[in-house]
């Protein structure tokens, strides 16, 4: 890898390491800080190009990224900027200058997270808006400012000033020896940790059969946090980032095909036609540092209850693909889970794809995320709502609630009831009913069972209003 | 007044600036894990540390044993640097493992086995009532004959408002550093508020003197009252085993580890009845306020007298009892938290206003100019007298520019007519009491070191948390000597340059220790003036360092009683105002006083002057001003699912001149966001057996950049009506938090819209779930 234009090469047990400490405690680079330790802060923030990987049109090559919890091993063939690569020639960048003129930096701690941040921002963006500064440091937080003047230092920055991360740090020799390297098959091992590098799915079925303990490693979102609260040791592991058809999506027969290593911001970046109402609400899903680098699959196989995604691949009728040793099948997604955490997945079994339907003309699709904070908030419930609606009555509905139960539910009787009704406020309460008697939520530090029972409630009359029926 | 920018920031923006964890490892130096209980109360039987020392790499394991002294505190000496015999809550420290490295310790952690015998825990306020679990006897402050008032008033409000503790999630975690010394003696860089206390708690649990100890303060990523009295164990851990091992020790905690470990901003639930007349007048108020202390004292006790002290905030209450107790729970102790006790004291008597108006039909903001202090409404229940007439101004105008009427029309047109959200706006005041409340914390002293080539080295006993103390002083400094601002910098603060320094606390850090940097400064700028008086006086020939260097001079003999006020200080320059000619560069001076032995260093000395404030009757003049203002605040909630939504936010803030504005300005939107966050999102959830689930940011919600007022208008009264304080500045570090309660009372506002039952009682902080489950 390279680390401020700076050939890289990690060995032994440092590979283990999260880049951060990597950075902080062997490059004695500290200006990257760490807070929480499970990317829910951004002060650890970090920007990352892989050329090996194709980039949607328009997209940047530099994304912003969460050091914390990421294994150096799935930044092989990376390059990486980090606060100390943002000077201009010894001077302080633009963004610096404004963060500093415009008072955005009060106790500091936060500071460089917002400088690499806003600096992701102004890679693709030369205008920006309030709106669009806030939409690309909602991964940060700040304790000391109140945010109001690091958004006035956003809008006083002249991005013409800027000189693009890729003219210093992918110069076309860094880009040349990355390539190779994203292309090249590895192993490590150490007496105490192994990690594998396949470039080809059949060996991934081989060697989590070989290795009954070995966790296949994507973006370390949900895994580096577990291991950072020495929750697990993480002692065998498997990259796919080296195999390039998982990064890929494909179009055919009115479905999209979404491959493992595929991250939710390259399916915002790439498929807002043919799944518009997804898109827009993946905006609430985490931070720009996690969906830079999240995949869907992950978020499918973690198999959580709350997993923001799972309602909307519910209702959708998504199709995973499941890769095993000798043979690859699929699942519909509403039979993927066996029970909480618990999935259809075999001994030796990875998920490769997940093909997820597009939204058609006829087809409206409602989403709702219900947290404590709206932005980078783990979910209390989570509803997708599909309907076709005929001339007075529903054709068809599907409705899929998340927080409410051991696994993300589909409400058949609701939807049984609810199907050639019309959205009138009679069917509305009588389909409240039914839907409380098919969930069971519980009460846990993010709320209690009658909040979620009442809002559970209370989504469905605003998807009764919203889909244009009680107006 | 200036707006240079904070004298950190251009190495903030880089990472370049140096934090505790940020230090290079010097060779040998040891990391440090804790080790907490798993219980919330119950008696120490054993710790097994075989298993864990086993571990390569692991240097060694302490316990209380190991301390001199095993017990601090700063009012009441009740808790212990390691539990001894009794654990009084989850997350205690119950002993100390130095290894060589991270590995080694995460390896070594998980070994130490601790054997406990549970007991039953007190986990709320309304348990350690019932089992009289109390620290310190009841406090009473009282004017007048409340129960005759309350007896004879046309309408009576009986109610109670619950507030909840709050995490101060300062971004960088506790932190210290030791780094062992010659003949026992210990260096200790901290990320505190207190090096004094460090200093001298060190000093008692490893049973050196003060004078062996030094406690040293660079920055703090963030403190917020948090580190006032709490970074004490964690340095005394890392002093211990520098100690012991003659090797430097590390501890920096976690996230998790500290937000478990520390405590936060005490939960009070307040009891309250008031009088009022048809037209929402008050005549009467009897207030019960109960804290939770958690485990140990802390500094609960000057917490609950600051409370006491602000349930008047702006308002004249003529018939007045205030009662507080403190209850000893088994949480973390509670704590120092911006505001202090000032805003649970607030949001009672703000809370009330808005039941009145509610119950009377009234606006609130009516209510309020009507209550506020004006005329001879002017005394405070503790008997101090408001001298400035303020708030009848501050509510008009900001009536006028948040155009609160029409609004208020409009909000009501909305809530009858939206099917999705229901709106509510509201304005609430603060009047912060500037002082500590324990008269001796009002003194703070600064070193000023004025060197040959002009520039100028300050140290002061302020400790820097990103509030722009520093900016503050070289601001203050830099205009004394009438040099630029970057010509000053102010050092590291440090236990052997300034001593008995008190916590950079109570939002008075710039006032205590910029007015002695600037008293220090005018010492060496006088005795400039009377070496300048000779040095136009005496020939060019005999000016320099050659004539001085040769014995050719006669050396200046100056009397430092006398002064010379003709000679002023302009643009790095110094001239005769009586003889304009004369006029010489600063540095020329400088080296004048140096050569002919005058000193170019100063000690400057200051304290609040005339404040007295007597604990047992609870009167007298606690305050040596008050920092005030009024906010506004408009918030949408979501019917469906109870999300809230600040649209609007108008603060208007009396700052007097503020010495920089793009500081002062900081500080207001910080406080209020801080405050926002305290009012809404942040939700303290323990578990049954009292150990804290929400431990990071995934599930405790601080305000992200999304949560901001979609408007925020921010305005400063500049005025000239502090004469008293350094440049007719005010303080402001902690008062603008106090106006997030209009939010709180803005959603209450809202809530009664759609309310069947009334008043609406919602605790705060008013969650998503708070404010569905009580939508109707």
């Amino acid at each position: 890898m390279y680390i401020n234009g700076n050939a890289t090469r990690v060995f032994g047990a440092d590979v283990f390491l999260p880049l951060s400490s990597y950075l902080r405690y062997k490059l004695y680079k500290t200006g990257t800080k760490v807070v929480c330790a499970e990317g829910d802060c951004g002060a650890c923030s970090v920007l990352v190009a892989f050329p090996e990987r194709k980039i949607a049109k328009g997209a940047p090559e530099f994304k912003v990224m969460n050091s914390c919890i990421s294994p150096l091993y799935i930044l092989d063939g990376a390059s990486v900027v980090t606060i100390e690569g943002l000077k201009n020639e010894g001077s302080s960048s633009e963004v610096q200058k404004k963060m500093t003129e415009c008072f955005g930096s009060q106790c500091g701690f936060c500071t460089p997270g917002f400088v690499v941040a806003m600096t992701a921002m102004f890679e693709c963006h030369k205008k920006v808006d309030a709106s669009k500064v806030k939409n690309f440091t909602t991964g940060n937080l700040c304790r000391c400012t109140g945010y109001e003047p690091i958004i006035a230092a956003g809008l006083a920055v002249d991005a013409t000033k800027l000189r693009p991360l890729s003219k210093s740090y992918l110069t076309p020799q860094i880009k040349k020896e990355l390539i190779s390297i994203g292309r090249t098959e590895f192993e490590i091992e150490t007496p105490e940790k192994q990690v594998l590098g396949p470039t080809t799915v059949s060996q991934v079925s081989n060697f989590l059969i070989e290795n009954k303990l070995i966790r296949i490693v994507s973006a370390a979102t949900d895994l580096g946090v577990q291991f950072n609260k020495e929750k697990i040791d993480l002692e065998k592991t498997i990259t796919l980032h080296h195999i390039p058809g998982l990064f890929e999506i494909s179009k055919n027969k009115g479905a999209v095909s979404i491959g493992a290593k595929v991250t939710l911001a390259t399916i915002q970046e790439t498929l807002t036609k043919e799944l518009p109402t997804f898109c827009r609400f993946l905006n609430v899903f985490a931070s720009p540092q996690i969906r830079n680098v999240a995949t869907l699959v992950g978020n499918i196989v973690n198999a959580s209850p709350i997993g923001d995604t799972l309602p909307y691949l519910f209702v959708s009728g998504a199709i995973v693909e499941i890769q095993g040793l000798k043979s690859c099948r699929e699942v519909p997604i509403i039979n993927f889970y066996k029970g909480y955490k618990k999935t259809a997945l075999l001994p030796g079994e990875w998920i490769s794809r997940v093909i997820v339907p597009q939204q058609t003309e006829h087809e409206e699709i409602y989403l709702y995320k219900v947290s404590q904070r709206r932005d980078l908030d783990i979910s209390s419930v989570v509803a997708a709502f599909y309907i076709q609606k005929g001339p007075q009555k529903i054709n068809d509905i599907k409705i899929a609630y998340g927080g409410v139960g051991p696994t993300v539910l589909r409400l058949p009787k609701t939807e049984t009831y609810l199907t050639r009704q019309r959205l009138s406020p009679g069917t509305l309460s009588a389909a409240q009913k039914i839907l409380q008697s098919e969930i069971t939520p519980i009460s846990d530090l993010r709320a209690s069972e009658a909040f979620r029972r009442k809002v559970s409630s209370n989504l469905l009359e605003k998807f009764y209003l919203e889909s244009g029926a009680l107006a | 007044m200036t707006s240079a920018p904070h004298d950190s920031s251009h190495t903030h923006v880089t990472g370049e600036s140096e934090f505790i964890d940020d230090r290079p490892f010097v060779a040998g130096e040891l990391v440090v894990g804790i080790v907490c209980s798993q219980v919330a109360r119950g008696k120490l039987v054993q710790i097994d540390l075989k298993k864990a020392l086993a571990v390569p790499g692991v240097v060694g394991a302490y316990t209380a044993k190991d301390l001199s002294e095993n017990y601090w505190g700063t009012i009441f000496q009740d808790q212990p640097i390691f539990a001894a015999e009794d654990i009084n809550y989850f997350g205690e420290p119950l002993c100390a493992l130095a290894c060589e490295t991270p590995e080694a310790l995460r390896k070594a952690r998980r070994l130490v086995e601790v054997k406990v015998t549970p007991l039953v825990p007190i986990l709320s306020i309304a348990e350690a009532r019932k089992k009289m679990s109390f620290i310190a006897p009841p406090r009473v402050i009282q004017k007048g004959n409340v129960e005759d008032a309350l007896k004879n008033a046309p309408h009576r409000i009986k109610g109670k408002i619950e507030m909840a503790g709050q995490e101060h999630f300062y971004l960088e975690s506790q932190a210290a550093i030791a780094y062992p010394g010659e003949a026992g003696q210990i260096a200790i860089h901290s990320s505190t508020q207190h090096p004094t206390e460090i200093q001298h708690v060190v000093a008692h649990a490893l049973g050196l003197s003060y004078s062996d100890v030094v406690c040293i303060v660079k920055r703090m990523g963030g403190a917020f009252g948090g580190k006032e009295s709490q970074g004490v164990p964690f340095a005394v851990i890392a002093a211990l085993i520098a100690k012991r091992t003659g090797r430097a020790a590390r501890v920096v905690i976690t996230k998790d580890e500290d937000m478990v470990i520390t405590g936060k901003r005490n939960p009070f639930e307040n009891d309250y009845e008031v009088g009022f007349d048809n037209d929402g007048r008050i005549l009467g108020l009897k207030v019960n306020m109960f804290s939770d202390s958690g485990a140990y004292a802390d500094l609960s006790t000057a917490i609950m007298e600051r409370a006491m002290l602000h349930c008047d905030n702006a308002y004249f209450i003529p018939h007045i009892k205030i009662e507080g107790l403190i209850c000893r729970t088994n949480f973390s102790p509670t704590t120092a938290f911006r505001g202090f006790g000032g805003p649970k004291g607030v949001a009672t008597i703000e809370n009330i206003l808005e039941e009145i108006a509610e119950y009377l039909k009234k606006d609130a903001l009516d209510i309020r100019e009507l209550n506020c202090y004006q005329g001879t409404n002017n005394v405070t229940p503790y008997g101090q007298t408001i001298t400035q007439e303020i708030f009848p101004r501050l509510f008009k105008q900001l009536r006028k520019t948040s155009n609160y009427d029409q609004r208020k029309k409009e909000v009501a047109d909305f809530n009858r007519v939206s099917k999705t959200h229901v709106r509510g706006l509201s304005m609430t005041a603060v009047k912060f009491g500037i002082s500590f409340t324990t008269r001796f914390l009002n003194q703070g002293s600064a070193l000023v070191n004025l060197h040959l080539d002009g520039t100028v080295q300050v140290s002061t006993g302020a400790t820097e948390m990103g509030q722009g103390v520093n900016t503050k002083i070289s601001t203050i400094v830099a205009e004394v000597f009438a040099i630029p601002q970057n010509a000053v910098f102010v050092m590291p603060t440090s236990t052997e340059k300034i001593h008995n320094t008190s916590p950079t606390a109570a939002s008075s850090g710039s006032d205590i220790n910029g007015s002695a940097a600037q008293l220090a400064a005018e010492t060496i700028k006088r005795r400039l003036q009377l070496v300048a008086d000779k040095l136009f006086n005496t020939p060019k020939e005999l000016r320099g360092r050659k004539p001085a260097v040769m014995g050719l001079a006669e050396e200046f003999n100056i009397v430092e009683s006398n002064s010379a006020d003709h000679i002023e200080f302009e643009n790095e320059f110094v001239f005769n105002r009586s003889n304009p000619g004369d006029r010489v560069p600063l540095k020329e001076v400088i080296e004048a006083a140096y050569l002919n032995r005058i000193s170019l260093g100063a000690h400057g000395y200051y304290r609040y002057p005339g404040i007295h404030y007597n604990k047992e009757t609870g009167q007298g003049n606690p305050f040596f001003y008050f920092t005030n203002g009024v906010g506004a605040s408009e918030v949408s909630i979501d019917r469906f699912t109870g999300e809230v939504k600040v649209l609007r936010t108008d603060i208007l803030m009396d700052l007097g001149r503020p010495i920089n504005h793009g500081v002062d300005y900081g500080q207001t939107t910080g406080a209020f966001i801080q405050g926002l966050g305290w009012v809404t999102t942040e939700k303290l959830y323990y578990n049954k057996d009292g150990s804290l689930l929400t431990r990071s940011p995934s599930t405790y919600k601080i305000p992200s950049v999304q949560d901001i007022p979609r408007i925020f208008n921010i305005d400063f009264l500049i005025n000239d009506e502090n004469r008293k304080n350094l440049s007719g500045s005010k303080a402001v570090g902690e008062p603008p938090l106090l106006l997030a309660i209009s939010v709180w009372t803005a959603i209450k506002n809202a809530l009664s819209a759609s309310a069947r039952k009334k008043p609406v009682t919602i605790k705060l902080p008013a969650t998503q779930e708070e404010i569905l489950m009580n939508l109707y």
